[in-house]
């Protein structure tokens, strides 16, 4: 039981963008057969869909990070020495870090300002759209010191 | 006009911070310190409006639908298919591998599932054959750039979107552009295998029968294209509503026609599907907001106006942007280019005249190209690193199909009526 609560809370966005991509998927479709054979558009199911769309990517940018899917362009550092090139991406991941902290915060900040802004249809509050900024960007943050401190710890055994 | 952030963007890309994340830093950098009449926030804000585009929805839909027909099995019948149509010519593997491609890029639109899969697949079988490994996985990477070109891609669509054309005619043009290089590329494989002296892949040419019982196994993948084809042609369906249909078609082939598909393979399918897309969006929200602050500094005008100083004549105008595009493209992502250069060129390009549509597939088939030149080219990564050749052997091997590109892309650049014909039937 305790094992699976861990498996849950480590893949914690994975299972999160899974659950809204396929609601995603079934709302378009729900909504062309609704049309089709009931003659109603369900224009609140393309509005959950296109909502649903938002929390995938953002989610998503702390899965991308976890799987490297992140795009970037390494020709220039790959031609360092190995021995800078690992000082370098040393300091460059310890600055996004720092930059992706503090979109946590900016995120943070307009999930809390954004409790009155509704959806136009459902009146969803942007507060949950929102907050998937937060975990994406928060989720990236906590994944990359986690792997600070493995690093650290692999030095320590040499 | 204040260059500081977009000379801080191309930095940090140096310095192989994120792109998505180089963009967004400079857009804060911006509104930040050069210009208070935005708080903070609103970029988060504006990276999240952005995302909230049911066209855009087309994205994750095309990049999917690859993912799901390379586990439901139906791109391994139309591999079948494809052999019985030209295993038995001169490179036979070669040709099946490019034709592949060209009939998958009729369904799914991201050249990286097509690489993939038949880096796994066709690559080993060709070495059986005594090709080359190298010439193998350059065949695989040059042709799975096809795939984006021919409609419905995910390339078509970003541009459409940047530049308020319409996805379905943006899907017309592809066409004729994505046969062409199938031909230029099948040619240059007969041309290299003729020399090399690489066996067929089937002793003689398949019979009638044969071809009919396979045509008959794999029909639905080449029904696919066009019900694509129909429904947006009638307007029966949205491009991104066609997306979503066809992916559910295909888990119904995968699961009842060809019963390949197994319950635990979904996750597995979405978590591949949830990451491309992710990383494809998280690029045009950035470049979304990047976008942002060089439209408030007027760039792309001033860029406009410097252009037409230059030249005036359409002619050079075209060759300076391909000239351009492709140098940008051996060291940028293509998708990224896009996102970047189409704003910025766009302007201009319209003030001379010339079809937003035609530019749209000169640009796409010029980034396709990066796709595959060194030193920077994904698709050369991608491919280099799944079957594990050497980079150096990878260039050896790629420039005849790099010639073979740059041909068609001078015949696409300069006969417009070419890619127009097809937009301008509707």
């Amino acid at each position: 039981m305790k094992k699976s609560v861990k498996i849950i809370l480590l893949n914690m966005e994975e299972i999160l963008c899974s659950v809204f991509f396929t609601a995603m998927i079934v709302l378009t479709i729900a909504n062309v057969v609704s049309r089709y054979l009931f003659g109603i558009t369900l224009n609140w199911a393309q509005e959950i869909a296109v909502e649903s769309f938002v929390i995938v990517v953002f989610a998503g940018i702390s899965v991308c990070y976890k799987k490297k899917a992140h795009i970037y362009i390494d020709i220039f550092i790959s031609a360092l020495p190995e021995k800078i090139q690992k000082v370098v991406l040393e300091v460059v991941n310890i600055f996004v870090l720092m930059v992706t902290v503090y979109l946590t915060y900016l995120a943070l900040k307009l999930t809390i300002n954004s409790a009155a802004r509704t959806t136009r249809l459902l009146g969803i509050p942007y507060y949950f759209i929102n907050f998937s900024a937060v975990i994406g960007f928060g989720m990236m943050s906590f994944w990359t010191v986690v792997d600070f401190v493995k690093n650290i710890r692999k030095r320590k055994e040499y | 006009m204040i260059v500081f952030p977009a000379v801080l963007a191309l930095i940090l890309f140096i310095f192989r911070v994120p792109v998505a994340i180089s963009m967004i830093i400079s857009t804060l950098v911006y509104f930040g310190f050069f210009n208070d009449t935005l708080p903070l926030e609103f970029v988060v804000q504006r990276m999240i409006s952005a995302n909230e585009s049911f066209t855009l929805l087309a994205v994750p839909f095309f990049v999917t639908i690859g993912v799901v027909m390379n586990y439901s099995g139906i791109s391994k019948r139309l591999m079948h298919f494809c052999n019985l149509l030209t295993g038995h010519m001169i490179g036979g593997l070669g040709q099946v591998n490019v034709l592949l491609s060209t009939l998958l890029g009729g369904i799914s639109g991201s050249a990286s599932a097509d690489a993939a899969m038949q880096c796994k697949i066709l690559v080993p079988e060709m070495e059986k054959l005594g090709y080359d490994r190298s010439f193998a996985t350059v065949v695989t990477a040059s042709s799975s750039l096809i795939s984006p070109i021919i409609p419905p891609g995910v390339s078509l669509i970003l541009y459409a979107i940047l530049t308020n054309s319409s996805v379905g005619k943006m899907f017309l043009g592809g066409y004729i552009p994505g046969i062409l290089l199938c031909v230029s590329m099948m040619i240059t494989v007969h041309i290299i295998s003729k020399k090399k002296n690489y066996r067929s892949a089937r002793d003689k040419r398949a019979g009638f029968r044969e071809i009919m019982i396979s045509l008959k196994e794999s029909i639905w993948a080449l029904i696919l294209p066009i019900f694509i084809i129909v429904s947006l042609r009638f307007g029966i369906v949205t491009p991104t509503e066609a997306g979503a249909i066809i992916i559910a078609l295909c888990l119904l082939i995968g699961f009842f026609i060809y019963k390949e598909l197994k319950i635990t393979d979904l996750p597995k399918m979405l978590l591949e599907s949830v990451v491309s897309t992710s990383s494809i969006m998280f690029l045009i929200i950035g470049a979304n907001v990047f976008g942002y602050y060089l439209s408030w500094e007027r760039i792309p005008q001033n860029l406009t106006a410097l252009i037409l100083n230059a030249t005036s004549n359409k002619i050079v105008l075209l060759m300076l942007i391909n000239c351009f595009l492709l140098f940008m493209g051996m060291f940028l992502e293509g998708t990224a280019l896009l996102i970047i250069a189409t704003p910025l060129l766009f302007p201009a390009v319209t003030a001379m005249g010339i079809d937003p549509v035609h530019f749209g597939l000169m640009m796409i088939i010029n980034l396709a190209i990066g796709g595959i030149t060194p030193p920077f080219g994904s698709i050369m990564y991608l491919t280099c690193s799944i079957t594990k050749t050497p980079i150096i052997d990878f260039i050896r091997a790629v420039w005849p199909f790099i010639i073979a590109m740059l041909i068609i892309l001078i015949i696409v650049t300069y006969c417009p009526s070419l890619v127009m014909f097809l937009p301008n039937l509707i």
